[in-house]
This record gives structure tokens, C-alpha cells and sequence, in this order.
């Protein structure tokens, strides 16, 4: 893990040299923000004062300098590496807990809704339509062969039950 | 030799199944002699079809080699086919995946390898058909023949549950298609009503007019009929059931041609039928039509997130997949139908590669389930570099080809609708999701002794046929112009048609 930060570091270093400002020497790369935003920014809006670059300059030093200072107390001086983290520290070391956070706001809930959408969705309910018409057809078919008996008489009987009801339609002008 | 020439796609379209009824020509001997015939036959079929693809002219958007002769005169019903910009690629699709299938069931297939190497065969035949016709009853004949080698290639060289499967996707389609009959039928006799003789050809049926004016109109259901069949093949949320059962228990070639081929034909039949034919319905149909699919894409993502079996994860992936498809189609701008059309192809490729993969392991390890490989990056390291291709592909990874038909796709869609696209954009995160994490599980992770037992790497074989898949995920995707470059003017017509549909127009984009 150490190697890839300190190339990180180098390059940090070394891309701050792309915009040195005005009143120390000029750039390496003549107005680079400027070119990016020309069409974009109107001039009117000004350049910054001397006094707010110097400002901005010795913050970030004063900040980087905070730091490098506060991580030597807490982990040559007060050997905090080979403690448990406590309180803000457990935050950092847990990278801000995004990992858990994701997990619960998101993995476990589309988990969850996906299962639902595959068991009932797709088995209980879509499914089940399809084989709702299958067993349909199958009992229509147990329904209609009751009446396939394989006995002649039942047969005749239906033939003539049919004719008088032909007759009977006829007779009564129905046809 | 004159006759071929002048009928190349007719030869095209019956020579798989005149090599493929050979075989029966001789006693069943030993296997492999059937294995080797049914890949020289379909190697040839092949190079046929790109001896095609290189007298394609590219700047036109008509019907080429065209042939057309009488069949059923009192009906109307020609024998008519023809290729342009949008079927060439497809049957190109057709042609190359028939002979990896071919390799890659050298050893996976033992028992019956005659009538298998023909079902394939014959599959090919019926599917280079339903591409090719121009006239509505033969694509009728050739869509319901595809059914049958299909049925028999589930439901005998399949799984456990080969025979429910093979039967749930043969009623499923054939009971979705029936309604397209109807429409077919009453189209025909629409012609005899309108202009005195009856007619099944496509470009005839298109001057048509017919009542548009809502979803009960004439134009209205005569779409649906038309979708009801498409959708089902596509398959489009909700009627995609049959697709998990069908892909998970067919054997590995038969999920390739399935999810590689057959699944495009219901785009394809929405791209070339239903959508010219009630052009004038489509803006009522369309906003419906593009939330089913942004609701395909997000469903079918996220079941594929929650299988434990491999295959099954895919089958659901195509779901989700296809449901960009159907979103780019219903954009109704030409972003969407070329990057559905594009689509298509991507889909063919990424998925196939990823069912042959899964059959890689599956002849190895005789289990389809994720529990049972993990740390494959160790062992296996040529089978996780093609996984990773094929899955960079599926997740629409720029560089690979489905980052570019992904792209015009929510491109499209956010001009139609913009929050279709916003939905259609989360089925891309989802989309990442399953497949890296399926990766992870199997690729990544500590290698198990119990669990790699048995896997050996990619062989000479297997190498060989996934080899074409891995190159064209790359030119498909780094060089796609030029690739639209034969299907720009064809789909331009395409476009023109459904948006502004005329009489006048039609006719003289087909060319009569």
C-alpha cells in the first residue's frame, strides 16, 4: 500500500508546478485554468489580489504542515498504531464506514427485492398463470371424458336427446 | 452451377438442412464421422454465407437477391426472399455460431450424435429462412418449423428437466404465434378487399390501409397479434418464464443458438413485420412498450442477481438484455433502432460466449452451480481472461461492443422518454453488479483443492471456437462503422417507414 502512496505523493508534489502563480515566476503552463474556462468565465469578475494568493498559499502549507506534524504526535509519539482506534479515528481507520453504509442502504435492500421479485413474482405469480392454464386444459379434459363411457346405450341416449331438442327447435320456429 | 447463382439465398437457406438429411444416407456408424460432416457442412454454410455478405452492395437500402415464384396462387402466397441491411448481419450471426456450436459439443454430446448434428442443422436451415422471407406466410412456415429441432435438441440431450422445459418453451411460443395467424390471415384478406387479389408479400401487404386510431383499431391489433408472438420470443417481461426453464436445461448448444439466434428473431420480427405494418398505431404503443422494456432491463437484472446456478444467471441476463433491444426499437428515432439492431449482435456474441464458457466448465465438473468453483484466476487463467472479455462485453464496457449498442440505445430512449432511459441506465449498474459479482465468486477468491479438482484450462479445441467471439467483441467494439456502414441505409429506411407511414412512400422505398 505504501508504494502506490508514494507515487501519489510525487505526483501531488510535482502538479502543484502547473499553475505557479504570477508574482513568483510565472507558469509552467502559461494560464492554464484561465485557457480551460476563456469562453466560459467573463473577465469582469476580476483577478484575485496579491494579498488572497499569498493567503491561500500559506493556508494550505499551514494545513499540510498541521497534519504531518499531528500524524507524527499520534503515531511515533503517542504510538497510536498499536492501540484500538477510538472515536474519530475509528471513523478514519473504517473509511468512514461507506462500505457499511452501502451495504445497508443498498446491497441487502436489492437483495432483498430481488429474491421477492424472483419467488413471488416470477414463480408465485407469472409462472403459475402459465401452469394455471396448463392444469385448465387438463381438467376440462377429466371434465369431458366422463362422458366417454364406452357404453352404446349412453351413446344412443345422447344422440336421441340431442334430436328431440333439434326437433323440439325446429317445431317451435327457433331454426 | 447457373441456378445457384441466381438463387444464392434459396441455397443458402436449404443447403444446412439438405447436409444435415445426408447423413440419414448412411448406416449409424461411428459418431465421429457425424460430428465431423455436421462441422464441414456448417463451416461451408458459413463461408457460403460470406461469399454473400462480399456481393452485398452496402449503399442500398432495397431488398437484394431478391427471388420470388409462385407458390399457393389462390391464396396469394409466394415463395419470396430477400436480404438488406438489417437481416445480412443476422444471418452472418446465424452462420458463424453454427459451427462453434459444432466444436464445442465434440465431446459433450455421445449418445445419438447423428440426430443431433441434424436437429442442428435443420435449426439453422429454418432460422436462415425466417430472416429471409419476404412473404408473411412463408416467415410464418419457417418461424413455427424453427420450434421443432428446437423442442427435440432440449428435450433430448438436455437436463433433469429436459422434457418439461422443451414442452414449456414449444406451447409458450406456438400458443404466442397463433394469434399472429389470425393477423396474417386477416391481412391477406385485406389485400383481396382493398386491391382485388389476394397477397402475402410484405411490400404488397404495406400499402395497405387500414383503420388506425387506438390499440382496438385494425392497425391496432393487428400489432398486437404481431407483438404477442415477438414478445414472447424475445422475450419480453412478463412473458419470459419459459426462458430460464428452456436455457438451463438445454445442453450447452442448444443454449447458444437459443440465446444467439432465436432470441433475435423476435426483435427482428418487430423490426421487419409489426412495426411497418401498423406503423400509423405505433406512438400509442410505443410509450408502452418502452416502459415493459426499461422494466425487462431492471427485473431481469436483478433476478440474474440472486441465482445460485450459472446458466440460470445468464438465461436472466438475456432477459435484461433484450429488453434494451425492445427499449431501442420503441424509441422511434434512428439512435435507438441502430443501436438495437447493433444490440442484437452484441447480444449474440457475449451471451454465446458466455453459455459456451459455462459449458467449458460444466464438461469438466458435470455442475452448473456458483458454489461449487471459486479462485478459477488461479487454475484456469486462459478460461478467466475469455470470462472477463465476455463479461466486459456483457456489461457494455466501452472498448467492447456492448458499450456501443448500450450507448445508442439509452441515447435514443432519452429522446423519446427521458426517464425510460434513466431506468434503462440503472439496468447498466445492475447489469455490472451480477456479473462482477459473479466473477468474483467464481474467478477471484482463494482456489479451493476439493472445488478445482478436474478443471483443467481452455484446450486447442475450445480455444479455436471462442477465439472468433473474443475478436469480434473487439472490432465490434473499437471499429463499429464498420460494421453500420452495410446497415445504415436499410435501417434509415427502416426508420423513415415507421415515423411517417404513407402509401407513396412505401413503395418507393421498396422499390416497385
Amino acid at each position: 500500500m505504501t508504494v502506490p502512496l508514494i507515487i501519489l505523493a510525487v505526483l501531488a508534489a510535482a502538479g502543484g508546478f502547473l499553475a505557479v502563480p504570477h508574482f513568483l515566476g510565472g507558469h509552467v503552463i502559461p494560464n492554464f485554468l484561465e485557457n480551460l474556462f476563456a469562453g466560459v468565465v467573463p473577465e469582469s469578475l476580476g483577478h484575485g489580489s496579491h494579498a488572497m494568493e499569498w493567503g491561500l498559499m500559506l493556508l494550505s502549507v499551514a494545513v499540510a504542515t498541521g497534519c504531518l506534524w499531528l500524524s507524527y504526535w499520534l503515531y511515533v509519539v503517542k504510538k497510536l498504531k498499536d492501540r484500538e482506534p477510538r472515536g474519530f479515528t475509528a471513523v478514519l481507520f473504517n473509511s468512514y464506514y461507506l462500505n457499511e453504509i452501502y451495504e445497508a442502504a443498498f446491497v441487502r435492500s436489492v437483495h432483498r427485492a430481488s429474491v421477492a421479485l424472483w419467488k413471488y413474482v416470477d414463480v408465485r405469480i407469472i409462472d403459475a398463470a402459465v401452469l394455471l392454464s396448463a392444469r385448465a386444459s387438463q381438467a376440462g379434459g377429466r371434465l369431458v371424458r366422463t362422458f366417454q363411457t364406452g357404453h352404446l346405450e349412453h351413446y344412443l341416449l345422447v344422440m336421441m336427446a340431442g334430436l328431440l331438442m333439434l326437433l323440439a327447435a325446429f317445431v317451435t320456429r327457433l331454426i | 452451377m447457373e441456378f445457384l447463382r441466381s438463387h444464392l439465398l434459396t441455397g443458402l437457406i436449404f443447403s444446412p438442412l439438405i447436409l444435415g438429411a445426408a447423413m440419414f444416407l448412411v448406416p449409424a456408424g461411428k459418431a465421429s464421422w457425424f460430428r465431423v460432416w455436421g462441422l464441414v457442412s456448417s463451416f461451408l454454410v458459413f463461408v457460403f454465407s460470406l461469399c454473400i455478405y462480399r456481393r452485398f452492395q452496402g449503399e442500398s437500402g432495397a431488398l437484394q437477391f431478391v427471388e420470388r415464384a409462385g407458390w399457393i396462387h389462390q391464396s396469394g402466397i409466394s415463395y419470396f426472399i430477400g436480404i438488406d441491411g438489417i437481416s445480412l448481419y443476422l444471418v452472418l450471426l446465424t452462420t458463424l455460431l453454427t459451427p462453434i456450436i459444432f466444436l464445442s459439443s465434440w465431446r459433450a454430446v455421445e449418445e445419438r450424435v447423428r440426430d443431433y448434428a441434424f436437429f442442428l442443422l435443420f435449426l439453422e436451415s429454418t432460422v436462415l429462412g425466417a430472416f429471409l422471407a419476404q412473404d408473411l406466410f412463408l416467415f410464418y412456415v419457417f418461424w413455427e418449423a424453427m420450434l421443432i429441432p428446437m423442442f427435440f435438441l432440449i428435450g433430448v440431450w438436455g437436463s433433469a428437466q429436459r422434457v418439461y422445459a422443451a414442452q414449456k418453451f414449444l406451447l409458450y411460443t406456438a400458443a404466442g404465434s397463433v394469434p399472429m395467424l389470425v393477423a396474417i390471415i386477416y391481412l391477406v384478406f385485406q389485400h383481396k378487399a382493398q386491391f382485388g387479389s389476394y397477397s402475402a408479400a410484405l411490400p404488397d401487404l404495406l400499402r395497405l390501409s387500414l383503420p388506425a386510431g387506438g390499440a382496438a383499431s385494425a392497425q391496432g391489433l393487428v400489432f398486437i397479434a404481431f407483438a404477442l408472438a415477438f414478445a414472447v420470443k424475445v422475450p419480453l417481461f412478463p412473458l419470459h418464464t419459459w426462458l430460464p426453464d428452456a436455457h438451463v436445461q438445454a445442453p450447452t448448444g442448444g443454449s447458444v443458438i437459443l440465446a444467439g439466434v432465436l432470441l433475435k428473431l423476435g426483435g427482428y420480427g418487430f423490426m421487419r413485420f409489426a412495426m411497418p405494418l401498423a406503423a400509423a398505431e405505433l406512438p400509442t404503443f410505443s410509450p408502452w412498450f418502452m416502459w415493459i422494456s426499461a422494466v425487462a432491463i431492471v427485473y431481469g437484472a436483478c433476478v440474474a442477481l440472486v441465482q445460485d446456478d450459472i446458466k440460470k444467471l445468464v438465461a436472466y441476463s438475456s432477459v435484461s438484455h433484450m429488453g434494451y433491444v425492445i427499449l431501442g426499437l420503441f424509441s422511434m428515432n434512428e439512435i435507438g433502432h441502430m443501436g438495437a439492431l447493433y444490440q442484437m449482435l452484441n447480444h449474440g456474441v457475449s451471451t454465446g460466449m458466455l453459455f459456451l464458457l459455462v459449458g467449458v466448465l460444466y464438461e469438466r465438473k458435470h455442475t452448473k452451480e456458483i458454489r461449487a468453483y471459486s479462485g478459477l484466476a488461479r487454475t484456469v487463467p486462459l478460461f478467466t481472461i475469455t470470462m472477463l472479455i465476455a463479461t466486459f462485453s456483457s456489461i457494455a464496457l466501452p472498448g467492447t461492443n456492448g458499450f456501443v449498442g448500450e450507448f445508442l440505445i439509452l441515447q435514443g430512449a432519452f429522446l423519446a422518454q427521458p426517464w425510460v432511459a434513466v431506468l434503462g441506465g440503472l439496468g447498466v449498474i445492475l447489469g455490472a453488479v451480477y456479473m462482477l459479482w459473479l466473477c468474483q465468486r467464481i474467478l477471484f477468491g482463494r482456489p479451493d483443492e476439493e472445488k478445482s479438482k478436474g478443471l483443467t484450462d481452455l484446450n486447442w479445441r475450445e480455444a479455436v471456437y471462442l477465439l472468433p467471439l473474443v475478436f469480434l467483441v473487439f472490432w465490434m467494439g473499437l471499429y463499429p462503422r464498420y460494421f453500420f456502414g452495410k446497415m445504415e441505409p436499410s435501417l434509415r429506411q427502416f426508420s423513415q417507414r415507421i415515423s411517417a407511414p404513407a402509401a407513396a412512400e412505401v413503395n418507393h422505398a421498396y422499390g416497385n
